[in-house]
């Protein structure tokens, strides 16, 4: 992995919300790096950071304070268009609900980035006709999504976040309103598109699917807590926190079952 | 990130100029589909545009018509109406043949100066005898106004000398009438009175003025104007004189020329005028002449339907800033997929203008579709009412009109800042608050505010209808038929002949078996075409004091009538009697006065058995009897000192035939009703013209009508005013509804799992109820605090307008605050049962 060059790099990120003269930490102190080719799933409790961390990643929100540099650029300063661009050209979005624009068919749907980047009609359209046939779904390219299962709508908008071709494939929860079967499906797609070289960013609860990335975060209280090289073959985290550590984070009250939750995640494929 | 950037971006794919162009169609499309996909929103918004939008676009077309574009002449704007004035009486005066000469020979700042007066004439020699309107015009009348004839030609300047063969040229709609458009009638012959005329000519179509003529002839075909007494009476000033400015000259250079003219004309023929008058002449231009009546009521009307505008434009901002709430997580989505702000403020105006664009293009066909009411309404204050059409420059101000409404509509949640976290995650789901709530609730109390001032607007407006139409007039109209005559001045040349006809047509009359009162008179009230016969503009003297020349009353008239006049019209004489059959020829001369002559002249005594004369003393009249006094120009006119003659001492050309058929109804018509007046009126003209042709069968009727039609014509205008007004605010008041009703339901909507808190906590259906009503008459009652005030400036300036009405009127005031306060109540309770109907579990899972 040493040899892989560094995609993202977040330090001392932190993010601070107000709400009636309240100060609430969703993020304290991040420190990320995920390189070209990585495939990390982020996990953690709720109200944990998981969902804040993916936004400021995926350049949907802004950070307080710290760095976040992607291929080397800080972004933290960038203007809303140029975030925007950002996200339309290196980004590729994947919704726990889908977030299919329901007046549009799936093709469409799946030509909305390029058309946002201005890429010529021809072009567009051999594109999406290239993707849908990728995810499986270019039967149903004249579909509107309220006529597609669950599992389709997914796999249309993994289709639609990979049109572009992005650097980074960002999924909050991609499984989650989605039967085991459906599931299954699109976590075996999301794989796949890592074999063939996608980075991927990955929001899960669901610790079946953890197992699948290469690399798995812990976040708790908008800390992380655990950082996990799944693919090392012995089990035990590169990064780990012992329960002493894990018992300093946490409240007495839920110290044990956070640190269950740690010692869960680092056996997740071993 | 240049390392990182996409590999299918290449120079070649990437599109430039046509990006633009491209975004638009896609985006067009994309609309097309939603408002396919939401029809009902789509209607909606649409028709509450195309109402707005047509609405003021036809007034607009009317307002430009009228005061924005010029005369359709050459030259328009060169083109002035002139008018002598006695600045001491403020009187206004026409010219007179010899003055004309003085001024065309004076007046350097004219290029050319030309005169028009109007006559009657019978026509004879083509179907039945038929009543003309006549203008006698100079020959280069035509010329000055541009007009080409279509068929044949116009006068020559040799056609101007007295003596010349009579010749005529025909009006485009009476050619069209008449003739039915026969292009053989040039150099027919028709005969005027009792002269044979030429006819020469056919012209355009033209905005006529200052009257409506059917026919045009030359100065020497017109008996009076060729007589030796009009070559030569500087005092016969009948003419209307209009001259066109030289290039170089301006209205204040000929204004002060005239005046100059004017008063060097008084210095040198003073026995032209009255002792002490102070003489003037001014020019008014053309086009300021043909429309200076209009402008207030054009102006209110503008105003009226742009408020109309703005209702319907806030209604329509807060629909869209509905659906812009709903497609929140469609934002976010364009949004996390890389549409900047400015590519969805395109998406959204792109939107927002197609709407109403097609709200626009409606409205332009609703415009259309009023044109003509629009057209008969303006007819009353200019003749350039035919010209008004839906043109280009109407055109124009729709689509800007509807461009401007639409970028309102989709600029406003253009700048909306999206969360784009919260918005993906929660769908859109927001409380009402934070969720435009200040701007939705700002542009309702908007609307309850201009609903409230238009309805207000309508209600004066109605008031003052009211009041014009149940003031005591002096008169009643019910059940008076009339028919007017105009006897054939060449033929009934003397008063001898006009009494013996007139005298045996009211004889005839009489015999009619449903009739059963009846009289003759010069004119009647409310009558257009006789308005100001018999005006006099001498001083009179009276029996009990020293004449005074310069006692001139403003506004006194003499008309003749014959006895039974009042009674048919049902007046009151309140002192001495009516005329009667012995007031005849031989019978010393008697008048009867109304109240208000009779108070001016003998303020502390009887004016009965006094005497007046008009000839400083040579004749004298006596005074019998003093009438109520009648308003004889409208209702909103006040009346006018009158002096009534006996018709047999003082015949007249002009006979109105009174007939009241109160009680007796004609054979074959309803007891009640319009139907009777329509076949009264028919049935009496069929006896009429069958008295008419037995005693002259040469001599045509003139006009017919019911004096209750008359009386309602005198109030058109301000009846067509209080409708339009009245629909303008109903269509107001419905868009408002709607818009409240729209906004209610979108905050229970929105506060759906609040409700269901609060109703797992304890509140009962009541309590919800009151919660959402509380809320939408809290908006409704500051829109109407605010409503109030508009509509006092509103109302203070009708009250300018309009007659006899106030600022603040509380039963107007309190009857519209009551409307809307109850209709919004009501709009507000259906989505307030709704709320409280939702089932608490329900209500809890909605978000």
């Amino acid at each position: 992995m040493t040899n892989k060059k560094t995609l993202i790099n977040i330090s001392k990120l932190n993010k601070i919300y107000h709400t009636d003269g309240t100060a609430t930490n969703a993020l304290k102190d991040i420190d990320i790096t995920i390189t070209q080719g990585d495939y990390v799933t982020i996990q953690g409790p709720s109200g944990g950071g998981k969902s804040t961390l993916l936004s400021i990643i995926g350049l949907l929100d802004k950070p307080t304070s710290g760095d976040y540099q992607i291929s080397g650029v800080s972004v933290t300063k960038l203007s809303e268009s140029q975030m925007a661009k950002v996200r339309n050209r290196e980004i590729g979005f994947i919704f726990q609900d889908f977030n299919l624009i329901g007046d549009m068919t799936v093709s469409q749907n799946v030509e909305l980035p390029l058309i946002y980047r201005g890429i010529a009609k021809a072009t567009r359209q051999a594109k999406v006709i290239e993707v849908l046939k990728r995810v499986n779904m270019s039967e149903r390219a004249k579909h509107l999504p309220n006529q597609l299962s669950g599992g389709q709508q997914q796999r249309v908008a993994v289709a639609r976040a990979l049109v572009g071709n992005p650097t980074l494939l960002l999924a909050d929860e991609p499984t989650g309103n989605l039967d085991s079967v459906n599931g299954d499906s699109v976590m075996q797609l999301l794989s796949e598109l890592n074999e063939q070289g996608v980075t991927i960013c990955m929001v899960t609860h669901d610790s079946r699917y953890a197992h699948l990335s290469k690399r798995t975060i812990n976040l708790f209280d908008g800390q992380v807590v655990d950082n996990t090289d799944n693919e090392q073959k012995n089990g035990t985290s590169n990064n780990k926190v012992d329960d002493r550590e894990v018992a300093e984070l946490m409240p007495n009250a839920i110290t044990s079952s956070a640190s269950s939750l740690v010692k869960n995640t680092s056996t997740v494929g071993a | 990130m240049s390392n990182t950037s996409n590999s299918i971006e290449t120079n070649n794919e990437v599109m430039s100029k046509n990006n633009f162009i491209e975004n638009v169609v896609i985006d067009t499309r994309y609309a097309l589909a939603r408002f396919i996909a939401q029809p009902i929103t789509t209607l909606i918004i649409v028709l509450t545009l195309a109402l707005s939008i047509g609405a003021t676009t036809a007034i607009f077309s009317v307002v430009n018509g009228l005061l924005f574009q010029a005369t359709p002449f050459k030259d328009s704007e060169r083109l002035v109406i002139l008018a002598q004035q006695d600045l001491t009486t403020d009187q206004s005066y026409g010219f007179s043949a010899p003055e004309m000469l003085d001024y065309q020979s004076q007046a350097q700042s004219f290029e050319n100066m030309a005169e028009i007066h109007n006559m009657t004439f019978t026509m004879y020699g083509h179907n039945d005898p038929i009543r003309v309107r006549t203008g006698v015009v100079s020959s280069n009348f035509f010329n000055m106004l541009n007009l080409t004839p279509i068929l044949g030609r116009v006068f020559t300047e040799a056609e101007d000398d007295i003596g010349a063969e009579p010749l005529v040229i025909l009006t485009y709609e009476f050619w069209q009438r008449e003739f039915n458009g026969q292009d053989d009638v040039i150099n027919q012959n028709v005969e005027f009175n009792n002269r044979s005329h030429k006819i020469i000519g056919v012209l355009p179509h033209f905005p006529q003025f200052p009257a409506v003529s059917d026919v045009y002839i030359a100065i020497p075909s017109c008996p009076w104007r060729g007589s030796e007494g009009a070559q030569s009476n500087r005092s016969m000033r009948m003419m209307t004189s209009f001259a066109k400015i030289k290039p170089d000259f301006t209205l204040e250079d000929v204004n002060s020329e005239v005046a100059n003219i004017a008063k060097g004309l008084a210095n040198t023929y003073p026995e032209a005028y009255s002792a002490n008058a102070d003489i003037s002449a001014g020019a008014l231009s053309l086009h300021d002449e043909l429309v200076k009546d209009s402008r207030p009521y054009l102006y209110t009307l503008l105003a009226t339907t742009l408020l109309l505008f703005l209702i319907a434009s806030a209604n329509v901002t807060n629909l869209t800033l509905s659906q812009h709430s709903k497609r929140k997580r469609e934002f976010a989505v364009r949004a996390s997929l890389g549409a900047s702000k400015a590519r969805l403020a395109q998406l959204l105006l792109t939107e927002s203008l197609l709407l109403s664009l097609l709200g626009g293009g409606l409205g332009l066909v609703f415009a259309f579709l009023g044109l003509d009411f629009l057209k008969d309404f303006a007819a009353n204050f200019s003749t350039l009412a035919s010209e008004i059409t839906i043109d280009s420059t109407v055109m124009l101000f729709a689509l800007v009109i509807s461009t401007v409404s639409g970028i309102i509509a989709g600029i406003v949640p253009s700048f909306t800042k999206v969360n784009l976290v919260s918005s993906l995650k929660e769908g859109g789901k927001s409380s009402y608050s934070t969720d435009h709530g200040l701007l939705r609730n700002g542009l309702l109390i908007c609307q309850f505010a201009l609903s409230l001032t238009l309805l207000i607007a309508a209600g004066l407006t109605i008031k003052s209808l009211n009041n014009l139409q149940n003031i005591d007039a002096g008169f009643s109209a019910s059940n008076i038929e009339i028919l007017q005559v105009d006897l054939n001045w060449t033929v009934y040349n003397n008063a001898q002949q006009r009494w013996q006809i007139s005298q045996q047509i009211l004889q005839e009359v009489r015999k009619l078996p449903y009739v059963s009162s009846s009289a003759l008179s010069m004119t009647y009230p409310n009558d257009t075409v006789g308005a100001n016969y018999g005006s006099i503009r001498q001083a009179i003297q009276l029996d009990d004091r020293d004449f005074n020349p310069d006692e001139v009353l403003p506004n006194t008239f003499n008309r003749p009538i014959t006895e039974g006049y009042f009674a048919t019209l049902d007046s009151q004489l309140l002192q001495g009697r009516d005329f009667s059959a012995d007031d005849d020829d031989k019978a010393p001369n008697v008048a009867i006065i109304n109240e208000k002559l009779a108070k001016k002249w003998w303020p502390n005594e009887s004016a009965i058995n006094h005497s007046i004369s008009f000839d400083q003393g040579e004749n004298w009249l006596t005074i019998v009897g003093v009438v109520e006094n009648i308003h004889e120009q409208g209702a909103a006119v006040e009346p006018s000192f009158q002096i009534y003659r006996a018709m047999a001492q003082s015949p007249t050309g002009h006979l109105a035939i009174l007939a009241n058929h109160e009680g007796a109804q004609p054979q074959g018509t309803q007891p009640q009703g319009t139907q009777r007046h329509e076949k009264g009126n028919s049935t009496f003209k069929q006896d009429i013209k069958k008295i008419i042709a037995e005693l002259d069968n040469r001599q045509p009727l003139s006009k017919f009508e019911s004096l209750q039609q008359a009386v309602d014509n005198s109030v058109s205008l301000q009846r067509f005013l209080a409708q339009l007004l009245t629909i303008f605010s109903a269509i107001a008041l419905v868009i408002t509804i709607s818009g409240v009703s729209g906004v209610m339901s979108y905050m229970v909507n929105l506060r759906t799992r609040e409700i269901g808190i609060r109703m797992a906590i304890g509140a009962d259906k009541a309590k919800v109820i009151t919660l959402i009503l509380s809320y939408g008459i809290k908006l409704t009652v500051i829109g109407l605090l605010i409503g109030v005030v508009s509509a006092y400036f509103s109302g203070d300036w009708l009250s300018t307008q309009l007659f006899d009405i106030d600022a603040f009127d509380m039963v107007i005031y309190s009857t519209a605050l009551i409307t809307l306060l109850v209709i919004s109540t009501l709009a507000c309770l259906l989505p307030a049962w709704r709320a409280s109907s939702i089932p608490p579990m329900r209500a809890l899972k909605s978000n």
